[in-house]
């Protein structure tokens, strides 16, 4: 994990479509909201995206860095005390190995979408 | 022109998670922005290499700060902004510690409460990241 502690894995599901869906609880004691922002602690969007990536090595087993992002949708705000609990669903392409699709969402609410492509990572 | 804690005066992130410590420069359409990459920032991987989460914070912050200056410039209290949507991200060198990033974004358009900005990071002139980002600020506030 990048930023160490921001959120713990509570579990892991495949699905038919061999999608996997992890559930996640967010860290609310968390320093990023000491600074995101000063009295409105709200989680940063591209914390989200870094959970997607680390996410996305764990369902493949591989060290991956994101190399593009063909479109990435916030589509509700996403905080530690109203939205404790996520979903993310991580569907790579069945014709291509390295892009993938990935949704974080609770109930039935939709908190963000994510299109992209990755690369073995070195470092 | 701005550094360091100046930079405080037109974005309402802090610690530890700014990631701009420079404003060069900026008018009605378009920003340019800096940061000082420091072993202590919380999107260095171990190895020293920012993440891709990294880049397209410090990104945003420069979004962030060409909102702010143009409210501060006007006499408008800074608010806080999000990011609404982000395209064609495209990360095609690795940045380290030690490095200084330059950003420069450029307003693609803009409606309401949204701006659309074209945003390019080099780092000793060659191109880092690039993207189109999507910021919603948050004017009710």
């Amino acid at each position: 994990m990048l930023v160490k502690d921001f959120y713990t894995i509570d579990g892991k599901e495949a699905q038919a479509d061999g999608a996997a869906v992890y559930s996640v609880s967010l860290n609310a004691a968390h320093d990023v909201y000491k600074g995101h922002f000063p009295e409105r602690p709200i989680t940063p969007g591209v914390c989200n995206i870094q959970m997607i990536k680390e996410l996305a090595e764990d369902s493949c087993g591989r060290q991956l860095t994101l190399t593009a992002i063909d479109r990435c949708r916030l589509t509700s705000m996403v905080t530690p005390d109203g939205s404790p609990k996520l979903n993310v669903k991580i569907q790579w392409d069945a014709a291509d190995s390295n892009k993938l699709a990935a949704t974080i969402y609770y109930g039935d609410t939709t908190y963000m979408t994510l299109s992209g492509t990755v690369a073995e990572r070195v470092v | 022109m701005y550094s360091g804690d100046g930079i405080k005066t037109f974005i309402p992130q802090r610690e530890p998670m700014l990631m701009v410590d420079k404003l060069f420069a900026c008018d009605e359409s378009t920003v340019e922005t800096g940061l000082k990459v420091l072993d202590s920032n919380i999107f260095v991987y171990e190895g020293g290499v920012v993440s891709e989460a990294g880049m397209i914070e410090h990104i945003a912050q420069s979004a962030a700060c060409f909102a702010g200056y143009n409210d501060w410039i006007n006499n408008r209290p800074i608010v806080l902004g999000y990011i609404a949507e982000i395209k064609k991200f495209a990360l095609s060198a690795a940045a380290h510690v030690g490095d200084e990033l330059v950003s420069s974004l450029k307003v693609v358009s803009q409606a309401m409460n949204i701006t659309l900005m074209d945003a390019t990071t080099t780092i000793d002139g060659k191109v880092a990241a690039s993207c189109k980002i999507k910021i919603f600020m948050d004017k009710k506030k």
